[in-house]
């Protein structure tokens, strides 16, 4: 294999694929990044054997072939090239590689003649969906910071994902906060289908579709993601996502609009308080027009700050942790939210006034006596 | 007279679970000298050759009838109960009827007995099994039973044995746990012709543990004693926590006057021990529970090592508080009894003892803690050694004090005060349905309350199926909320918890306190200024328990004046 390619081209395709790399591997050449270059075309790929990250950029192929080479030291190197253009040269199967840079040169070790293990294909119906520009972006803020962090439930790290007619919804829970959003897809008319994708597409998609168009396609046992240079393609999660549905409020005792970011400063600084004290939980109460803040922590203090809101409802008061309030403001956009309060036992609903698809929802807590 | 041996129901003989009673010579001296004591014996000879070769095992007790020999070495013969029920009361140490036939059958055995009311004694020998004659003797009162050639028809058994040393080894242990057992009994213990040890048998039981551990650890230990509404009493001692040996020998638990295997309620007295103990290191204890009859069952082991106690785990929560509230007793200086002024003492309330002039005022800080170990108010900085330790001067010498396993040991507490307070739980939006395992589900169900008070809400869906409706929120730093009660049903399971049975609640948080008081300790290469240390000796005062970091280190360490004048060669 030999071609020339450009520095900055390749220093990003490279960066862009080695993030499907996982840190830690025990098979070594996982963590290696594949080079295909023909046609005068480079294919760059790496894989965790969940998600396969996949770019191409245009070079001129003197010699057609591939290579496996570590990803860290390959993107580093290439990073750090001073000139415009570099060459790679791949003498025989040893995978040894001469990366020539001007008048200087440095040689990788690569895998020898082994290609990355073949990722699973496509399978079923596979419908593809169009999904414009900056809504990955939109849906991975609104949608990853619910996911599940912790492993006891695997099928909460990732993103539910329903296909209905005109609509692609989303959902995600850790147990105690959903996200839920659609995006609206009028020319699809196919068949409803549920599946749960790793949290890790919707970022890589975001990243990927940032200014143009992306296509989505829904196999039967992959999730694949394509933009005009690069493709990204989980497997979808085995297991039941637990029916969301029935825990999103459809009542309210309470509804208002609040200034985000005042809601937000209030929070912020009862959070300085509460996060010192080991229950970690601010006090929300509601009256006609207000909501008051407040949080202490019995060795620093205590803050207590008003809100205007304008509201309707009855009197309220309710404990909530001050980090879901506040990773849910934070996913809003707009500069207003709706705040709907469903109960003491029940359920916040927080929306966007501006993006009436999104809603956050999360469970206020409980004091023991 | 009626003579005193009956023959066992049958029935009831076999309700009696029968087992192997031999196993080694150590298991024949333990049956032969209980059966001493169960006789009333007040002195035992027990003179052993070649490691239990020959036993020769001798008492001054009731003695035999002689028409009793021949049933003695039957089965299911014994003299000390006819029905079940009695079992249930039985006081004494035998009741199977089991052993001397058994020891019979595997050796060559000689039975001699005289009652008091006998012109003569008799004797009878068992060999293998085969049973002799029954002949007149003349002899002292009380019974002799010599035993040799164990196992000698059966090699495989004999081949299992270990050298003489390794097993007179055991011998001695199990006749020091009688002698301790018994400290109203004396016991002369003889091996290959040379005395191993003579206890008084006045009914003390330093009397005992001095014949057998000498003065010095004797003049250390500290006392136990304690009595629950129950009528479970636990009286004994326990050695200081720096004082340790490398095997068990040093301890024993003795339910109702017989010594007990029970690993459990020995985990959680060592537990008590572990701030101040290095790895594989044992500490000494001897603790007596007494307790009414109907509290335990001698039978659940054929050898009677263990006993099942029905309230264990009660039993064991009061075994740790009691040893670890003598041990914390302990670092209180012996030398600072305060004698209470009569007219001072008047208007001085009990948390905040006598306070004397010439106390630093700055050591007054406005912690509301009551002081419990004014030892640490005696201590005058000298200075820091290294940025790490701090040396002081005090009423038992020169202290070394861990700046922050100390400041580590102040923050714990304190956070385990504050924690005690509110409880919040987390309700979760789907309930997470668990199946518990067998061992998951015996300690839910046993902890069940508890776990509701720690902010878990359970709901049982049938078998050992349940569903989780919220978490406590005590555990911040912990990412898996949804792992929580699994994990906290393995811990209490383990027996890792065991002294924790009583406080489930804390005890489950309490690594978290660690963790969060190591976070927030002082560090070692952090310079203190005097003021800062005296605080800090201050605050020492007024933890639970200032002995050990939450991790388990010392918080300190004491050279005596004795120590280091030994050191230099001086003398007093
Ligand atoms: N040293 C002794 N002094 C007086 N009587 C004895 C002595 N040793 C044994 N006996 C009598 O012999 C009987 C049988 O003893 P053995 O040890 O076989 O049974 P046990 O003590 O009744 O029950 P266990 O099998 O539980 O020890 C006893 O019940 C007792 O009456
Ligand atoms: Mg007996
Ligand atoms: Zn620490």
């Amino acid at each position: 294999m030999h071609f020339y390619a450009t520095q900055d081209q390749l220093a990003k395709a490279l960066s862009m694929v080695s993030r499907a790399i996982m840190p830690q591997n025990n098979l070594p050449i996982l963590s290696g990044v594949q080079l295909e270059a023909r046609d005068n075309v480079l294919t760059l790929t790496a894989t965790d054997l969940f998600t396969t990250l996949q770019a191409e950029i245009a070079v001129e192929v003197s010699q057609p072939g591939y290579v496996v080479l570590p990803a860290t030291l390959l993107t580093e190197l290439v990073q750090r090239i001073p000139t415009a253009t570099l060459e790679l040269e791949t003498e025989d199967s040893s995978g040894k590689t001469l990366v020539k840079y001007g008048k200087n040169r440095a040689t990788l070790h690569g895998f020898g003649s082994e290609r990355l293990p073949e990722f699973q294909s496509m399978e079923g119906p596979g419908d593809t969906i169009t999904i414009g520009s900056g809504i990955f972006a939109r849906l991975a803020r609104e949608l990853l910071f619910a996911c599940a962090k912790d492993e006891t439930r695997p099928i909460l790290k990732g993103v539910s994902i329903k296909l209905d007619s005109g609509r692609l919804v989303f959902a995600t829970t850790d147990g105690t906060r959903l996200s839920h959003t659609w995006v609206a897809i009028p020319e699809y008319r196919g068949e409803v289908r549920e599946c749960v994708v790793p949290a890790k597409i919707i970022a890589e998609a975001a990243r990927l579709s940032s200014a143009e168009d992306a296509q989505l396609t829904l196999g039967r046992n992959l999730i694949r993601v394509q933009t005009g240079s690069a493709v990204v393609v989980s497997r979808l999660l085995d297991g039941q996502y637990p029916d969301y549905q029935r825990v999103i409020p459809q009542e309210f005792v309470v509804q208002g609009r609040i200034r985000v970011s005042d809601f937000r400063g209030a929070l912020e600084r009862a959070n300085l308080i509460a996060a010192r004290d080991r229950t970690s939980s601010v006090r929300i109460h509601h009256q006609v027009g207000q909501l008051d803040i407040s949080a202490s922590a019995a060795e620093f203090g205590q803050t207590h700050e008003s809100v205007e809101f304008d509201s309707h409802g009855q009197e309220l008061d309710l404990l909530f942790n001050p980090t879901f309030l506040l990773d849910a403001l934070k996913s809003l956009e707009g500069e207003e939210a709706v705040l709907e309060f469903s109960g003491i036992q029940s359920p916040l609903r927080l929306r966007d006034t501006e993006n009436a698809q999104y809603s956050h929802i999360v469970l206020p807590l409980r004091q023991l006596v | 007279m009626m003579s005193r041996i009956h023959r066992l129901d049958p029935i009831v003989a076999n309700q009696i679970a029968a087992g192997e009673v031999v196993e080694r010579p150590s298991s024949v001296v333990k049956e032969l000298v209980e059966n001493s004591l169960d006789a009333n014996a007040r002195h035992v000879v027990v003179e052993i050759e070649n490691g239990g070769w020959r036993i020769d095992v001798r008492d001054d007790g009731v003695g035999m009838h002689p028409e009793d020999l021949a049933l003695a070495v039957d089965r299911h013969t014994t003299s000390k109960l006819t029905r079940l029920e009695d079992l249930e009361s039985a006081r004494t140490l035998g009741f199977r009827g089991e052993a001397l036939a058994a020891i019979g059958s595997v050796s060559e055995l000689t039975l001699t007995s005289r009652t008091k009311d006998a012109k003569v004694g008799h004797r009878l020998a068992v060999r293998f099994g085969e049973k002799g004659r029954v002949e007149p003797v003349a002899m002292a009162f009380g019974t002799r039973v010599e035993v040799s050639h164990v196992f000698a028809l059966q090699p495989a058994r004999q081949k299992a044995l270990k050298t003489p040393a390794a097993e007179f080894g055991a011998i001695q242990q199990t006749l020091q746990q009688l002698a301790i057992a018994r400290p109203d009994v004396r016991f002369e213990v003889i091996h290959d012709g040379r005395a191993v040890f003579d206890t008084p048998g006045q009914g003390h039981a330093e009397g005992v543990l001095l014949s057998l551990f000498g003065r010095e650890l004797v003049s250390a230990l500290l006392p136990v004693s304690y009595e629950t509404e129950r009528g479970v009493r636990l009286t004994g001692f326990v050695g200081p926590a720096h004082v340790h040996r490398a095997n068990r020998l040093g301890q024993g638990i003795y339910v109702n006057g017989r010594w007990i295997g029970n690993w459990a309620l020995r985990a959680v007295v060592e537990e008590a021990f572990r701030p101040q103990l290095p790895d594989r290191r044992y500490p000494y204890f001897w603790l007596w529970l007494d307790m009414p009859p109907n509290e335990l069952d001698p039978n659940a082991h054929p050898t009677k090592a263990e006993v099942r106690l029905y309230h264990e785990q009660s039993l064991k929560a009061i075994l740790y508080r009691q040893v670890k509230d003598a041990l914390v007793q302990q670092s209180v200086s012996p030398a600072w009894t305060e004698v209470a002024h009569p007219d001072s003492a008047m208007h001085v309330s009990h948390e905040e003892p006598l306070s004397f002039a010439f106390e630093a005022p700055e050591t007054e800080r406005a912690s509301g803690e009551p002081v419990l170990h004014r030892q640490f108010r005696e201590l005058v900085p000298l200075g820091q050694w290294h940025a790490k330790y701090i040396l002081a001067q005090g009423p038992e010498g020169l202290y070394l004090i861990d700046q922050h396993a100390a400041h580590e040991r102040i923050f714990f507490e304190r956070f385990r005060r504050l924690g005690a307070d509110i409880r919040l739980s987390q309700p979760l939006l789907v309930p997470v349905p668990e199946t518990l395992s067998a061992v998951e589900w015996a300690s839910y169900q046993e902890h069940a309350e508890n776990l509701r008070h720690l902010g878990f809400s359970i709901d049982e869906l049938g078998g050992t199926m349940i569903a989780v409706r919220a978490v406590p929120t005590a555990f911040h730093d912990l990412e898996s909320h949804q792992g929580l009660l699994r994990m906290i049903l393995e811990l209490l399971s383990g027996g890792e918890a065991a002294h924790g049975a009583q406080h489930p609640v804390s005890w489950a948080e309490e690594a978290h306190y660690a963790m969060a008081a190591c976070k927030a300790a002082i560090k070692a290469n952090r310079p203190m200024s005097y003021q800062e240390m005296t605080a800090l000796l201050d605050e020492m005062s007024r933890t639970e328990d200032p002995r050990g970091c939450p991790h388990g280190r010392p918080t300190m360490i004491v050279l005596t004046v004795e120590e280091v004048d030994r050191r230099f060669g001086r003398r007093g």
